[in-house]
């Protein structure tokens, strides 16, 4: 996140967490309805939401509907690299700058506990 | 990675995986850099298709990382065909 970033007033915090469908290899060791809750009662963010695929036409039109400027994503999914590729087109149909309201978390080759912590100190760092 | 279930169907019963077209290929490795799951392999003459069934079902992201259009998928009627013949034979609730 670039300094003009960090000095947005981001009225709230928000978890898009990408699942891969349930169903990728690199997420086997991750229990998402485990993570889901403990993100819930313990982090401080505003509202969550899980979906399989913000990557395809159905999560980038939920992006395009939801994302707002004032609200900061946090987006627990695959590698943060392959996130900007295949996020930034649900970005764009909302109008809303990537640079500015967007901070990936990589939870490949992760499970539950080291994803969980990974996302904790991603929210202590926004 | 075989073993491993999709909506209660065994992820080998499900013809969802990458083809490369040979004549397009020009061995690049974009795919092989974007998927983390080991689907693909840098071959003698282009690249291959080593753990098809890594490909996470419906996914075909990969496709759009190669610019000379070599990377095809079933469409998604097909895979939702399949899914339904699939969902009967294993009588999944889904």
């Amino acid at each position: 996140m670039n300094n003009e970033a960090k000095s947005t007033q981001h009225v709230k915090k928000a978890i898009l967490m990408c699942t891969c469908s349930f169903a990728c290899p690199s997420m086997k060791d991750i229990n998402f309805g485990e993570l889901s809750e403990r993100i819930r009662l313990e982090l401080p963010h505003d509202y969550m939401l899980l979906h399989p695929r913000l990557c395809e036409e159905n999560g980038e039109n939920l992006l395009a509907d939801l994302l707002k400027d004032n609200v900061l994503y946090v987006t627990p999914a695959c590698k943060e690299e392959k996130q900007k590729k295949l996020l930034r087109d649900g970005f764009e149909k909302a109008g809303v700058k990537m640079d500015n309201n967007w901070k990936p978390v990589s939870i490949s080759f992760k499970n539950t506990e080291t994803a969980f912590n990974d996302i904790k100190k991603a929210l202590e760092e926004v | 990675m075989a073993g491993r279930d999709y909506m209660g169907i065994p992820r080998e019963e499900i013809p969802w995986y990458p083809t490369i077209n040979a004549d397009l290929c020009n061995s690049c490795g974009s795919c092989l850099d974007f998927c983390s799951n080991n689907v693909f392999a840098q071959g003698e003459l282009h690249m291959e298709v080593a753990n098809p069934y890594n490909c996470v079902v419906g996914c075909s992201a990969c496709a759009n990382e190669c610019e000379t259009g070599a990377l095809s998928f079933p469409s998604k009627e097909e895979l939702v065909k399949k899914l339904h013949e699939l969902r009967d034979k294993y009588k999944t609730t889904v």
